[in-house]
């Protein structure tokens, strides 16, 4: 293998990807507006959830009850309820997430001493939201219990909360470093399979076969170009994320960027395996979006800590490179931490880089005429 | 008009032809939509689960330890003992997301009507887990300490009790509707591409300028172009709604499989006009990869499927209004999680309808201008 024959061929795939402006630009603007999208539109700061009121007593008590409920900035009044009957239709249609049902003789039975319940009645379609919900109604409970009975509040254990890494639970702050990772997962190995598969559909691979390449090569000089661009819009990414964001710490920047080099070329050597599979560029563009999207957007642990996650999801997790990428920028980014914490990933995404391109070595291979 | 359609039935066979010759990409079509579902719908949650606990217990009695074995599956990993200095440690290696601390004589002081505290460090990268783990911790707090209260000096009942009942999923299975929503986002990813990347292959390859010199119709060309792939959808669809939503994930079907069906094909003309208006802008198949993700990972993210609308800050909401896949899904867990009826839907189905009839007439007039279609 000759470095001089190999510096010459990836100079000459990176002018040429040079010269297509417009997938360029695309590729750095599209990962780019879409952290600024998503980083400021998610969150899981649940608010104003809609909810109608049935009651049932219609006295003093009740309207007391169901008051700061109307105030609180998490609920959100849609109506009262004529009858029970409405109960179930309103919550089937969805026209609101929570349903509070005060019993008739609510305020007979509280002056009485017989404990009345009032029943919440939640919409379970999206367990989170209602676990959620349930949450904040036990709280508003907890302190209307408080204000019925005042001198118990003052033997409540205090639980002194420290959300560590970020304190203020900005939700931006929290899935912006995952979310750095997690774009990039899929467009070094679209646009890496894309371009080999591209070659292979026109016909130009069969000119290489012309030249004194060595397979390694010729697989190192074709990612070259895209582990490049790949780099690049790390670098964009996390310079939008350090500035607009503003993570709280800040780790061993240096070695994340190291790492999102390997990260690249790990990626665009899985899009040059797909591609050797494939022959056509459809084919290429779907089977790679298939295969790292989800594992890139969803099992690497963006929102989900990969420890909760389940069987298969979990074996998917550990074998995508986006996975540790994450690990890495959360504990750069977030923790503020570098060296040590990084290692372990920087192994696992070291040990893909050359596990895909020794596959596509082999693959290639068994193509060569 | 029954040319136009005869029309439109013949490009769409010569589409199904070109597929059936490509098997690796119907296997895919298939891992997509049934494989993919089950791991996601399985794996995937945002609620706690498994989530992992420190205890540094300098109490050691009866509440404390009441306390502690009340965090147990699912939610909480069995709690671990750990070393008061190693509290940093373990929440930086993430191997915790939660560490409780009890103060030593902590009942003790409780039951004689001191002030007590309760130290909890969460790891909030953790996030969906942070916030929500906390919130469940500290109502585990308040229980255990009313019980024990009670057991020690006698009963004293809360003026009003709060109940909370959770309607169409009792038991909070978050696999229902993530298994729903990731079939819907598959069946989302695949009719918005394969239909514009076969529009843009036949550019690529000149082989447009042939379509364009037959006696075709813009619509014709783009409707029979897209539905062999809203078929093919299709059925791999209805074949994972069976097998893998309602048996693998044991998701209950409630509603009407016409309203369903009805609701996917409304959707998916809607998804698959959206896809050939992109492949209009576009000047590569690699620049139609790169839009259709632009448009897919809010569609995840932000259409309010995932994660709800309410979740989204107040300025930032409006953003799933403009997302087909927002009415989409409302429409399916509607149908299928919660049994609602045609009228319950009717609203999504024509907001969805309006979509995509503009979607198709704006592609239809950038066609002509695009490809310069000299037939009228």
């Amino acid at each position: 293998m000759s470095l001089t024959r190999l510096a010459a061929f990836a100079w000459r795939e990176m002018r040429e990807l040079w010269r297509d402006r417009a997938r360029l630009t695309s590729a750095i603007l599209v990962p780019a507006a879409l952290l600024l999208v998503v980083g400021f539109g998610l969150s899981l700061d649940v608010e104003d959830l809609k909810y109608a009121v049935l009651d049932r007593d219609l006295t003093p008590a009740s309207r007391s009850y169901l008051e700061p409920f109307a105030h609180s900035r998490y609920f959100d009044y849609r109506g009262a309820l004529d009858s029970p009957r409405e109960l179930e239709r309103t919550l089937v249609a969805a026209d609101v997430t929570l349903v509070i049902d005060v019993p008739r003789g609510f305020q007979r039975d509280l002056v009485r001493g017989s404990s009345p319940e009032v029943a919440f009645w939640l919409d379970g379609t999206l367990p989170f939201s209602a676990d959620v919900a349930a949450g904040y109604v036990a709280a508003m409970h907890r302190a209307w219990v408080r204000s019925q009975r005042p001198e118990s509040a003052a033997v409540e254990p205090v639980v002194e909360t420290r959300f560590w890494y970020n304190p203020g639970l900005r939700s931006a702050i929290s899935f912006v470093p995952g979310l750095v990772a997690a774009l990039l997962g899929m467009f070094p190995a679209m646009v890496a399979a894309m371009g080999f598969a591209r070659e292979k559909e026109l016909g130009t691979i069969v000119n290489l076969h012309a030249t004194p390449l060595g397979r390694l090569e010729f697989i190192l000089g074709k990612q070259a170009p895209y582990a490049a661009l790949g780099l690049l819009q790390f670098v964009v990414l996390l310079a939008l994320a350090l500035t607009v964001f503003r993570p709280p710490a800040r780790g061993d920047v240096t070695a994340l960027v190291a790492l999102a080099l390997l990260y690249a070329w790990a990626l665009t050597g899985l899009g040059i395996l797909v591609a050797s599979f494939v022959g056509s560029q459809i084919q290429a563009l779907l089977i790679t979006m298939i295969v790292t999207m989800l594992p890139a957007w969803v099992f690497s642990g963006v929102f989900t800590p990969v420890t909760s996650m389940s069987g298969p999801a979990q074996a998917i997790a550990a074998a995508f490179p986006t996975t540790y990428f994450l690990d890495a920028c959360v504990a750069v980014m977030t923790k503020g931490l570098g060296g040590d914490a990084l290692a372990g990933d920087a192994l696992a995404l070291g040990a893909f880089a050359l596990g895909f391109d020794l596959l596509a070595l082999a693959l290639l291979k068994e193509q060569a005429p | 008009m029954i040319r136009g359609l005869r029309h439109v039935f013949w490009l769409g066979a010569k589409e199904l032809r070109t597929l059936s010759r490509t098997p690796a990409l119907i296997v895919f079509i298939l891992y997509a939509l049934t494989a993919l579902v089950y791991a996601t719908g399985e794996g995937i949650s945002l609620e706690v689960r498994s989530a992992g606990v420190g205890v540094v217990d300098e109490d050691r009695s009866q509440l404390s330890r009441a306390i502690v074995d009340a965090l147990r599956p699912p939610r909480f990993r069995a709690p671990q003992e750990i070393p008061e200095p190693e509290v940093g440690t373990v929440l930086d290696a993430g191997t915790h997301t939660f560490v409780l601390q009890i103060p030593p004589a902590f009942e003790r002081d409780l039951l004689q009507r001191r002030r007590t505290r309760v130290k909890l460090d969460v790891d909030a990268t953790a996030v969906s887990q942070a916030y929500l783990g906390a919130s469940y911790i500290e109502e585990i707090i308040g229980r255990e300490v009313r019980r024990r209260r009670g057991a020690v000096t006698g009963p004293a009942p809360p003026p009003a009790e709060a109940q909370v009942r959770v309607r169409f999923n009792p038991n909070r299975q978050g696999r229902w509707q993530v298994g729903v929503m990731f079939l819907g986002f598959m069946i989302t990813l695949l009719t918005a591409v394969l239909p514009a990347a076969a529009l843009l292959r036949e550019r690529e390859h000149g082989t447009i300028e042939q379509m364009l010199s037959m006696p075709l119709h813009p619509v014709e060309l783009i409707l029979g172009k897209a539905w062999a792939y809203i078929l093919v959808v299709l059925a791999a669809s209805a074949l994972s709604l069976v097998v893998v939503v309602e048996g693998a994930l044991e998701t209950p079907m409630r509603g009407s499989y016409v309203l369903l069906l009805l609701a996917t094909v409304v959707y998916q003309l809607t998804t698959a006009g959206l896809g050939m208006l992109l492949a209009t802008f576009a000047r590569s198949l690699a620049q139609i990869g790169l839009l259709s993700l632009l448009l897919l990972c809010p569609m995840l993210y932000l259409s309010g499927a995932w994660m709800p609308v309410e979740s989204m800050p107040e300025s930032i909401r409006w953003v799933a209004s403009l997302m087909p896949f927002h009415y989409y899904a409302r429409a399916c867990y509607g149908l299928i999680i919660r049994g609602a009826g045609l009228s319950a839907i009717a609203s999504d189905l024509a907001v969805l309808g309006a979509m995509g009839a503009a979607a198709l007439t704006v592609g239809v007039l950038r066609f002509r201008s695009r490809f310069g279609v000299p037939v009228g």
